[in-house]
């Protein structure tokens, strides 16, 4: 992930090559030839990007040529041996994420995939969603990605992840943990794509409602200076579990999927739209009442109670006989309900009752409670 | 729907946290006056009994009776002499809110909540 500045084109080749270069690090001296596919948007973006790689490419490794291919042409052919290929050098696959469609390379390296989740058209917001699935799971066993750090787009949690540092290892029993979020995040996001006929606008409401939160708790964020919490590097200390308060900044998470070493943004600050790792953004818990002790505590429902719930934090006791004390009851449980607190009252007497009616209906109850 | 015995009237007192008890009368003759209805008088009973946190509350315009009310209750809810009345104005917000923050620092002060 980078901060885009100057020429997108330009910047996509060079972390482009990047990605390459680390894929060769990586691997040592393992032949790529048509082992890496770089897996674009679209045929526009393919095609302007083509020739300024080829360029890079050719730069960058003069002992060691490259040639660009289509999926098509590398689906093709068969695969020449080193000897045979001669002058043309290992081939990497460039093309659109939908002429991937159906192929898989041992690496892929993702450019340029995400988009602003609330942006464009609820269809094209789902489509951005699609195609980094479907570029990601071209892979079989690396992908790499390549993109311009986008607030509030797909790949926004990755500037808030970081890879564990002792222990590189894919982690099993904290990425099933982990993945319990993500598969959360697929259901909701599959609920209101197959059950919402509005599905994208329903997610781009989501997103703006997320970002409208973002934007409150980056301006608190802002506010206090605080910066990303170093802890999230060590193992066991961040956790997605972790609890978050409204006005936190969002921790940086160490798992063993995503390794977010060559990340070289400044912007990852606020909370991701879409985040399959870490913890929600907390929702800002209710205004403490202006009156009073503070949040009502939690009651505990009786079992076997007389009436539900079995617990109240406020019980009234007045006389059916008084139009104040009616009035008072009344008045009294609206304003601790306002509060946040339960009451049992027991309405005896409705408001204006004579006394006689009311001794005539002494045994004419009717409780409220909450 | 709801159960409306007296068993589920001292299920109430007895499983809330505060009962406040708005005391209200005219003078020693109102039949309607909170000391002269048993079941009010009652639930005092079993909230006294069970530790429950009792605070009594009055209207505004009953302030200066809050001895006579004392005065006039019952041997055995005396006790109610012991506890700070809270009154309420009802005409005005302000005055009405500051009533009852009264009652809700009284029941934090008395650690009523968990």
């Amino acid at each position: 992930m980078f901060d885009l500045e100057g020429d997108q084109i330009e910047a996509y080749v060079e972390h482009a090559l990047r990605a390459l270069n680390h894929v060769m690090t990586t691997f040592g001296s393992l032949e790529l030839h048509d082992r890496v596919a770089i897996v674009v948007p679209d045929e526009r973006f393919a095609a302007a990007f083509r020739a300024p790689l080829a360029d890079a490419l050719l730069a960058q490794f003069p002992s060691r040529p490259f040639t660009l291919v289509s999926a098509q042409e590398a689906a093709a052919s068969a695969l020449p041996s080193a000897g045979e290929r001669g002058k043309e050098g290992e081939w990497l696959v460039l093309d659109s994420i939908a002429a991937m469609d159906g192929l898989e390379r041992l690496i892929i390296i993702a450019v340029g995939l995400d988009a602003v989740i609330d942006e464009g058209s609820g269809s094209s917001t789902l489509e951005t969603r699609s195609r980094l699935y479907r570029a990601l799971t071209r892979a079989h066993m690396m992908a790499v990605v390549v993109n311009e750090f986008l607030p509030g787009g797909w790949l926004e949690f990755l500037g808030h992840v970081s890879l564990k540092k002792d222990e590189k290892k894919f982690n099993l029993k904290d990425e099933m943990e982990n993945k319990i979020k993500a598969d959360a995040a697929d259901g909701v996001m599959s609920w209101r794509l197959l059950l919402e006929k509005d599905a994208a606008q329903k997610v781009q409401k989501l997103a703006k409602q997320r970002q409208a939160s973002k934007g409150n708790l980056s301006n608190h964020a802002a506010k206090t200076e605080s910066k990303p919490d170093p802890a999230g590097d060590k193992p066991g200390e961040s956790t997605p579990k972790a609890e978050s308060k409204p006005g936190d900044k969002p921790k940086n998470v160490a798992q063993s999927v995503w390794d977010t070493s060559g990340n070289e943004t400044a912007k990852a600050s606020g909370w991701p739209v879409f985040n399959p790792i870490q913890p929600d953004q907390p929702e800002p818990t209710p205004k403490p009442p202006k009156l009073g002790t503070g949040v009502p505590p939690k009651l505990q429902p009786r079992a076997y109670a007389l009436n539900a719930p079995g617990a109240w934090h406020f019980m009234i006791s007045y006389a059916q006989g008084s139009d104040r004390g009616s009035m008072l009851a009344q008045m009294l449980r609206s304003s601790l309900m306002e509060l946040g607190y339960t009451v049992w009252l027991d309405v005896r007497r409705s408001l204006g009752s004579n006394l006689r009616d009311l001794n005539e209906r002494s045994d004419v109850r009717c409780r409220y409670h909450r | 729907m709801y159960d409306k015995s007296e068993e589920a009237m001292q299920e109430a007192v007895e499983n809330s946290h505060v009962v406040l008890a708005v005391i209200t009368g005219d003078g020693p003759d109102d039949e309607g006056a909170y000391r002269k209805r048993p079941y009010c008088l009652q639930e005092l009973r079993w909230a006294f009994a069970k530790g429950t946190h009792v605070q009594p509350v009055v209207h505004l315009r009953d302030k200066e009776r809050i001895g006579d009310y004392i005065r006039m209750a019952p041997a055995d809810l005396k006790r109610i002499a012991s506890i700070d009345f809270v009154d309420m104005n009802s005409t005005d917000k302000d005055y009405w809110d500051v009533g009852l923050r009264k009652i809700l620092d009284k029941a934090k002060a008395r650690r009523v909540f968990p």
